[in-house]
């Protein structure tokens, strides 16, 4: 870890999480350790079922009643988030840490006008603050929703507050959700595949708007996707997740240059890019190993590793979470070749 | 053109009449025509609301056109009205493969009842035929003998992939229409399901036409794309040349788009509304970073019989 005078917005360090199910208990988190430092924005990727959701979850406290978390730690700022009680974490949601949902039109409330959606987050938090920053008259509260959806580049701010969310595009409902998690200007943002199911130039414009937001605002963001090229577009950091671990974390650009953990070069091999022909695809072989398995390899990817051997299977590679450049690999890809270190440095 | 269209689209229409507003119609799809030559492969790209999937469902002859014609094969399948279409002889000619590969299997169907289904139904096969049918199409679409007794919830994502497209495979179709096939699908999965899609459609000398919003996949599976903009195509050309030297402004924004695509076009403005357009004013106009004034008089028109062509008064004719 080189001089980064500042600790770290979000620590998380070795944190396991499984859930009970009548199928079996199912290790879904194994030690993962993550860093975000403030105003750093962090894509989180891997395939479904690698844990990207139930970390982001875990972290605010809302994971499934199943979801038991066996050991770690996490801290934001310093508060120890999974020993904070419910109350404590309900002053933080919204207000220190949001979340952007993975699909507006399920997350907004139907039959409420998105203005008054956004008043209720505001309101929430002003009785709980009673901090003059969010304004307390009623009055305040229509004309700060107003502007949360000015902020978030909704033209006819005033007009759009009374609708209702069938009533607008699923590019706007998205809109609304991140003036919605932006309304009390939290530290941290968590946005789960904010884009998914959006179309490319709508996308864009989104992720834009939120990237923007974040760097005015200095706004750490944690960007959930499975879509690699989408972040390393916008995201200064990339962690991969495969089957509950955190196999890799580096630089976007270094990730993308130089991926030292075959799992992901293999995800960079099976993304179809503008210059690549369908011949040069490689599908990741194989699939997420079955995480109720009580016979899992150390290393999870070994199973579809060709790098693999004896020792991927008994001990678990560790990773360190606070280097520049981390991969949880005992037979990683050649590091990047003396030209990449000097243009890093 | 060396070979005749097996679909000839001319001037196809759909409108919807809107409700609470008398008289009012919104064109989902606008005086369209496109051609499909027997085995080729056309990609539809567009934003959500562009008109792509009523176009898909005319096409599927899942809907009715309002006016235009829809000639397969030399007949005018417009003509048959899309209730009665299921008992027509093309049912079993054009078949579709549907986005999410859960929803559109039957739940209680195990995977050789789904495959089975349209070869008895369409292709008239009986029993054992549709049997023996069912294992041939497994085994081209790589789907192994064991999971055919499987219900879809056994399935992986990338198993119910192949199950849609061995249904569609199996009453042995000309025209193959594939809505987003890989968009529910991890890019670990969608690039096995890609390349089987791409040989299938080599072996089988399969026309398809490939609807995707993911402009990197389409470029990799077609010969030529199509580019619709409220219910319009405005860009249509080989997909090389489209998405490398893309004509028309918004085929150039929805190009810059792409993630990795370096510096992008950004788009203001609203899109204008598809409720009865002004027939005079290019339907970009509201978003065109390059509009001038004779958009807002004259819409522009797609020129017939170019290889690459927009419709555009940018543009000349290539």
């Amino acid at each position: 870890m080189t001089g980064h005078a500042q600790p770290p917005l979000l620590e998380v360090e070795g944190l396991d999480l499984e859930f009970r199910t009548r199928g079996g208990t199912v290790h879904a988190l194994q030690g993962v350790g993550l860093q975000l430092r403030r105003g750093e924005i962090v894509g989180l990727v891997g395939e479904s079922g690698s844990g990207k959701s139930v970390l982001s979850y875990a972290l605010l406290g809302i994971s499934d009643a199943a979801a038991r978390i066996t050991a770690g730690r996490a801290r934001f700022d310093g508060i120890d988030l999974l020993a904070a009680d419910e109350r404590q974490l309900s002053e933080l949601r919204g207000r220190e840490v949001s979340m952007i949902f993975q699909s507006p039109r399920t997350a907004l409330n139907p039959i409420r006008r998105v203005g008054l959606q956004i008043e209720d987050v505001l309101r929430r938090h002003a009785v709980h603050t009673r901090a003059g920053a969010v304004g307390d008259a009623p009055r305040g509260f229509r004309e700060r929703a107003v502007q949360a959806l000015r902020e978030v580049a909704i033209a006819d701010p005033e007009r759009r507050a009374d609708a209702y969310p069938f009533e607008l595009s699923g590019g706007m409902c998205q809109r609304v959700m991140i003036a919605i998690a932006l309304a009390c200007r939290p530290r941290l943002l968590i946005a789960d595949e904010p884009t998914t199911g959006l179309d490319v130039t709508t996308q864009a414009a989104v992720m834009d708007l939120l990237t923007g937001l974040a760097r005015e605002r200095d706004m750490a963001t944690l960007f959930i996707t499975h879509d690699l090229a989408l972040a390393a577009d916008h995201c200064d950091r990339i962690v991969v997740m495969h089957a509950g671990h955190v196999v890799e974390q580096a630089p976007s650009r270094r990730l993308f240059a130089a991926p030292r953990h075959p799992y992901t070069a293999r995800l960079i091999g099976s993304t179809p890019d503008r210059d690549g022909s369908l011949a040069t695809l490689q599908p990741v072989p194989g699939q997420l190993p079955d995480l109720r398995r009580a016979d899992l390899p150390a290393c999870r990817f070994a199973g579809r590793c060709e790098r693999a051997d004896q020792r991927c299977h008994r001990e678990r590679p560790p990773l360190d979470a606070g280097a520049d450049h981390g991969v949880a690999c005992w037979h990683p890809l050649a590091a990047p070749a003396a030209a990449a270190e000097a243009h890093h440095a | 053109m060396p070979e005749a269209p097996l679909l000839q689209v001319e001037r196809l229409s759909r409108r919807f009449a809107v409700a609470g507003a008398r008289g009012a119609q919104l064109h989902a799809v606008d005086d369209l025509s496109l051609h499909i030559a027997p085995g080729e492969s056309l990609g539809l790209v567009g934003e959500s609301g562009c008109g792509k999937s009523t176009l898909v469902r005319l096409l599927a002859r899942l809907l009715d056109p309002s006016e235009g014609r829809i000639v397969f094969d030399g007949d005018d399948l417009a003509a048959w009205p899309a209730r009665r279409f299921a008992r027509a002889p093309q049912r079993a000619a054009i078949q579709m493969v549907f986005q999410d590969p859960t929803d559109s299997l039957n739940p209680r169907y195990t995977a050789r009842d789904t495959i089975a289904e349209p070869c008895r139904l369409l292709a008239g096969m009986d029993a054992a035929a549709a049997h023996a049918r069912v294992d041939e199409v497994a085994a081209q679409v790589g789907l192994p003998p064991e999971l055919l007794s499987r219900f879809a919830h056994q399935l992986s994502g990338g198993q119910k992939a192949r199950v849609g497209i061995a249904r569609a495979l199996a009453p042995r179709p000309r025209l193959l229409i594939l809505d987003e096939p890989t968009a529910a699908l991890d890019v670990s999965v969608q690039a096995v399901v890609l390349q089987l899609l791409d040989r299938l459609r080599r072996e089988l000398r399969l026309a398809t036409l490939f609807v995707s919003h993911d402009l990197n996949v389409v470029r990799l599976l077609t010969d030529r794309v199509a580019v619709m903009y409220l219910g319009k195509i405005v860009e249509m050309g080989p997909s090389a040349a489209v998405f490398d030297r893309p004509q028309h402004p918004y085929t150039q924004a929805l190009v810059s788009a792409i993630p990795g695509h370096g510096p992008r076009i950004r788009l203001d403005g609203e899109i204008s509304s598809p409720i009865d357009p002004p027939p005079t004013v290019c339907r970009f106009a509201s978003r065109c970073p390059q509009v001038h004034e004779r958009c807002h008089r004259e819409a522009p028109q797609l020129p017939a019989r170019a290889v690459h062509a927009a419709a555009c008064h940018r543009v000349a004719p290539a």
